[in-house]
């Protein structure tokens, strides 16, 4: 048993110092000890069913403590930014106005043809429209266009508003079942809820759904009668 | 933070089920490997209806520490182990001592084998 224990310490720890070693281009949306604990846990979780001779506490403890590992970590990541720092990496800065730091680039490991792919992601075909774009720590690039080439918003624009929603639309029945949070939240009661039901001659259970906002917009859907 | 403290209570709990699997597993071992050497020295002392008794007193006990054992030790170790105390009796009459304590020591070869799986680091 302290072998399964001491085995699962060195591989996690091992497999964690490789990802971090291979850096950013290896992951994909995951923190990288995210990532290890999703390729081991996927492969221990198999061992007990591959191999009935094995005991089942061979998978189970290590899958317990692998993820007994990933909440602590998370957790010891969320009271320490060093150890964040030491466990996720940090954010890297790739494009400062305009201009690209081919040296953050060479660190990375990332190619010319890996910025413009991540920028034409975001519907940038020229590097010189970012004022700012960083490579996460889960891999991702995130993108800060140039004022003059962002899209202008509602407020810039001076646009008022066509209704008089300050929230958008949220469900209140989903499927027959309630979701009273959001009634609360958008300033209503299951008084109103019955009185709209009532309106349209339908029972909860006849309602698949019912969204509204903070005003007296709804959108009512009534479930198909099963034939 | 409540998770936390969950995989805090886990820990404790996984560290504690391996030091009980750990005293577990080496009692079991030290017991059968002492009543096994006992039957060996019985048969060699001419006792060998005693050495009987005591040899399905042991096999009696491995079987009822299997269930406990299966959950630390691959199951297919622990039936050779069986097999090979099991297979002693053949050889416990005083024309037999010879191929007896070969076949004590290839049983005992055996557990040791298993117990270094068990409790080996690499």
């Amino acid at each position: 048993m302290a072998v399964i224990l001491l085995r699962t310490i060195l591989v996690y720890c091992m497999v964690i110092a490789a990802m971090r070693l291979m850096g950013k281009r290896q992951l994909g949306e995951l923190q990288p000890s995210e990532l290890v604990s999703t390729i081991l846990l996927s492969n221990l979780a198999s061992i007990s069913i591959e191999s009935p001779e094995l005991p089942l506490m061979a998978s189970a403890l290590p899958v317990l403590l692998i993820v007994c590992f990933e909440i602590l970590l998370s957790a010891l990541c969320v009271r320490s930014r060093r150890a964040a720092r030491l466990i996720s990496g940090q954010p890297v800065v790739i494009i400062r106005d305009g201009h690209i730091d081919q040296a953050a680039l060479r660190s990375l490991r990332f190619t010319m043809d890996d910025v413009l792919e991540a920028l034409r992601a975001k519907d940038i075909f020229d590097p010189a429209e970012v004022t700012c774009a960083m490579v996460e720590t889960n891999g991702s690039v995130s993108i800060y266009r140039a004022w003059e080439q962002d899209t202008p918003t509602r407020q810039d624009l001076g646009l008022k508003p066509d209704s008089d929603a300050q929230k958008p639309q949220m469900p209140f029945v989903i499927d027959g079942e309630i979701m009273e949070d959001n009634l609360i939240w958008c300033g209503k009661n299951p008084d109103w809820l019955k009185g709209i039901l009532a309106q349209n001659r339908l029972g909860l259970s006849d309602t698949l759904l019912l969204a509204g906002d903070d005003t007296e917009q709804y959108t009512l859907v009534r479930k198909d009668s099963r034939t | 933070m409540a998770r936390a403290k969950i995989a805090a209570w886990l820990l404790l709990g996984i560290l504690a089920a391996t030091l009980v699997s750990s005293w577990i597993v080496r009692r079991a071992f030290n017991t059968t490997e002492q009543q096994m050497l006992e039957v060996v020295q019985l048969c060699e002392q001419g006792r060998c209806e005693r050495a009987r008794e005591k040899l399905d007193e042991l096999t009696g006990k491995l079987q009822s520490r299997e269930h406990m054992l299966a959950l630390f030790i691959r199951r297919d170790l622990l039936g050779q182990i069986q097999l090979e105390v099991a297979g002693l009796r053949a050889y416990l009459d005083e024309e037999h001592i010879a191929d007896l304590q070969c076949e004590a020591e290839h049983a005992l070869a055996q557990l040791q084998t298993v117990r270094r799986l068990f409790f080996g680091m690499l």
